[in-house]
């Protein structure tokens, strides 16, 4: 393998699989970045860690047809350091790589590519067409509840499913403690029959690679996969074999008491009154009355903090208690810029949304201060 | 061993207790009170969103505390679960003291440990409560009664000889007891009618083999004639291995223990001494302890004792069973003069 390639177009292809590969395994391949050519004028390079893969399409001067597989960290600390726009690479024998960029050049070790894993191939997709920024908004809305503990491995990916009366897609995540969903219209009907669980890991990635799609995003459920296709990438994502529980039965559908606000107000308050939150153990107590809320948050090492802002609520006045870090999450990907919170009573969980903003609802679980 | 009045029993009558302290060297007790307390507390609605597990390793103590401060969803009760509570850091433990005193009627919070330290504060706080469950291994003499009543708990009966015969095969490992009835209830069918006999014991069960072993060799290094002469007749009798296999695994134990008991007195840390004799790391805690209670000398000697009873069982100059027990009541004899 020999070829020429601009500097930055290879940082690119580099940058986009260091998330993938991994860092710490006892499999040394999953650690590399698969090189590879694609006919005279381009370049395929790959990574996987077995539940994710990622290949993307680059521009460049193929000399010579072939492969190489090589540790993705570091040729990805080289090539961005390199001083020159142009570089060339060059497998020799025994599985060597020269680099030359200008008049630095590197040789390094690399591995024959009959080690890296073959990526799967999914011809027969069918593939649905999806709004690249409404899928990276959607992913922004869910993945923030999404839980961390892996032995709730259920818990561990967004749920997607296809909504039953319009053409559209519903996400759904939740640790346990506060639960996420957002329903968004799309471009295609999903072809999805039931729902799917996609990993938190590829959707992290698929988040990364969102923002350089263009247009043509697709996306495709086969199997035990999630496969997505955008401006020369494929991102394939093994989902989560389990079951997501009922989260409908967690939603609210009716309250007692809504109020309006300001989410920048809100947001600022809990900020300052959650410098005195325990730590780590965040707390925070709302105490509602005729167009006010009160913040309170109480540490015994030392000491209170009160906060009174302006709301529209007319009810009766009401005490409850949130963990802070839930519901500035949940206030954080809010886009408009007054929010609705909807409660019933201090042990029923809070809703919280934009408002005037449809198809977005942040539910979190009250806690006893 | 926590039976009568516990608080795990108390939770079959009604309302269970918003916190819990459970450890013991009987793992099998352990677990299964867990899962009671899982089974009572987690209705079968919306168990994801109310029950949360911690690994007291890497959690913290904050984290911990507000997720029992949480509302349970559609559901009475939020269950939270510690496993290995006792590796917890606890600088903030005047936060747990706190939740101890006043803990969220609607959460349940559980610490499971394989022990813990019964002088701390925290430790108190939850026997003031009512919450301690400890669930260490029964006495030996305890064994056969508590058979026959777990016998008679999974449907099924076993005669008291039977009882007695499988309590020899396994010593005071009650979930070992609890495994060897399930495979002889339904050996015996569950439809027979009939109890579980000495012989269906001999004929359906074996006993854990390293178990057996480590027990046999604790009772010689305790100075226990009768426990290791009963430890034999299990490993002999109702596991029926043959002699010369028997000799091997005591053979085998005690260069165990010379190399662990050479590595201490070298100086070695548990790690160095772990990769020399190479024994997998939970059988570790148990050899450093019957290695630090015997010289290398003592168990140079009992090398040379196993090496003699090789030599009568193979010359056959005794009966097996005479000679492995004069090999046991040999080391019994080295082991309490040498330590």
């Amino acid at each position: 393998m020999e070829l020429n390639i601009r500097v930055q177009e290879l940082t690119r292809a580099l940058h986009r699989v260091q998330g993938i590969v991994e860092k710490k395994t006892t499999k040394p391949v999953l650690a590399s970045v698969l090189i590879k050519t694609r006919g005279q004028d381009r370049i395929a390079v790959s990574a996987t860690d077995l539940e994710i893969a990622l290949t993307g399409d680059y521009e460049a001067e193929v000399i010579k047809e072939g492969s190489i597989t090589i540790g993705a960290k570091g040729l990805y600390d080289i090539v961005r350091s390199l001083p020159e726009a142009h570089a060339s690479l060059k497998r020799t024998a025994n599985n060597w790589v020269e680099i030359v960029c200008g008049k630095v050049k590197y040789r390094l070790v690399a591995n024959s590519d009959e080690e890296f894993p073959k990526l799967p191939a999914f011809s027969d997709a069918a593939f649905f067409s999806v709004d690249a920024a409404v899928v990276r908004g959607m992913i922004d809305k869910t993945l923030y509840a999404v839980s961390t503990d892996e032995t709730r491995y259920n818990l561990t990916g967004v749920y997607c499913e296809a909504l039953a009366r319009e053409t559209g897609l519903r996400m759904v995540a939740t640790d346990g403690h506060r639960l996420s969903v957002v329903e968004r219209a799309m471009p295609e009907a999903p072809i999805l029959k039931e729902g799917v669980i996609i990993p938190r890991k590829g959707l992290i990635e698929l988040r990364r690679i969102l923002d350089d799609a263009g247009e043509g995003a697709r996306l495709a459920f086969v199997d035990n996969s999630a496969i997505f296709e955008s401006s020369g990438l494929t991102l394939t994502m093994r989902l989560v074999d389990g079951r997501f529980p009922d989260y409908q039965q967690v939603i609210p559908t009716a309250f007692s008491r809504q109020i309006r606000l300001s989410r920048t107000t809100l947001t600022q308050a809990l900020k300052r009154t959650s410098l005195l939150a325990p730590d780590k153990g965040q707390g925070v107590r709302f105490d509602l009355a005729e167009n006010m809320l009160s913040l309170t948050t109480n540490n015994p090492d030392l000491g209170e903090a009160r906060e009174d802002i302006d709301v529209a609520y007319e009810g009766e006045p009401l005490r409850i208690g949130f963990n802070v870090r839930y519901v500035m999450d949940a206030l954080s990907v809010i886009t408009e810029e007054n929010a609705v919170i909807e409660l019933t009573d201090e042990l029923s969980p809070g809703v919280f949304y934009g408002a005037g903003a449809e198809g977005y609802r942040a539910v979190v679980m009250p806690m006893r201060i | 061993m926590a039976f009568k009045g516990d608080p795990i029993q108390a939770l079959e009558a009604g309302t269970p207790q918003p916190v819990y302290a459970i450890d013991g060297d009987e793992r099998f007790l352990v677990d299964e009170a867990v899962q009671k307390i899982k089974r009572v507390v987690l209705s079968t609605k919306a168990v994801d969103f109310n029950y949360d597990a911690f690994d007291g390793r890497t959690a913290f103590l904050a984290r911990i505390i507000d997720a029992a401060q949480t509302c349970p969803v559609f559901a009475d009760r939020r269950l939270v679960v510690v496993t290995q509570a006792d590796k917890l850091n606890l600088d903030a433990s005047e936060n747990l003291l706190a939740y101890l005193k006043d803990p969220n009627p609607t959460s349940v919070l559980v610490f499971v440990a394989a022990r813990f330290d019964a002088r701390t504060k925290l430790y108190k706080a939850f026997q003031k409560a009512g919450a301690a469950v400890r669930f260490d291994r029964p006495r030996p003499r305890e064994m056969p009664d508590l058979i026959r009543r777990r016998a008679q708990a999974m449907g099924t009966s076993i005669e008291g000889p039977a009882a007695r015969a499988l309590a020899d095969a396994v010593g005071t490992d009650l979930g070992g007891a609890i495994q060897a009835l399930e495979v002889l209830a339904l050996y015996v069918g569950p439809n027979s009618g009939r109890a579980i006999t000495v012989q269906d014991v001999e004929q359906a069960t074996s006993v854990t083999k390293e178990e057996s072993i480590f027990a046999l060799v604790d009772a010689i290094g305790s100075g226990d004639h009768s426990a290791a002469l009963r430890g034999l007749h299990g490993i002999l009798g109702v596991s029926r291995e043959p002699p010369l296999r028997a000799l091997a695994m005591i053979a085998r134990h005690y260069r165990n223990l010379l190399r662990a008991r050479s590595g201490l007195d070298a100086g070695h840390d548990r790690g160095e001494v772990q990769a020399a004799v190479g024994v997998p790391p939970y059988f570790m805690d148990g050899l450093l302890a019957q290695a630090r209670r015997v010289s290398a000398r003592g168990l140079a000697g009992g090398l040379a004792s196993v090496d003699r009873a090789d030599r009568v069982l193979k010359g056959g100059a005794l009966e097996p069973m005479r000679a492995m027990e004069q090999l046991v009541l040999n080391l019994v004899r080295l082991s309490t003069t040498s330590s």
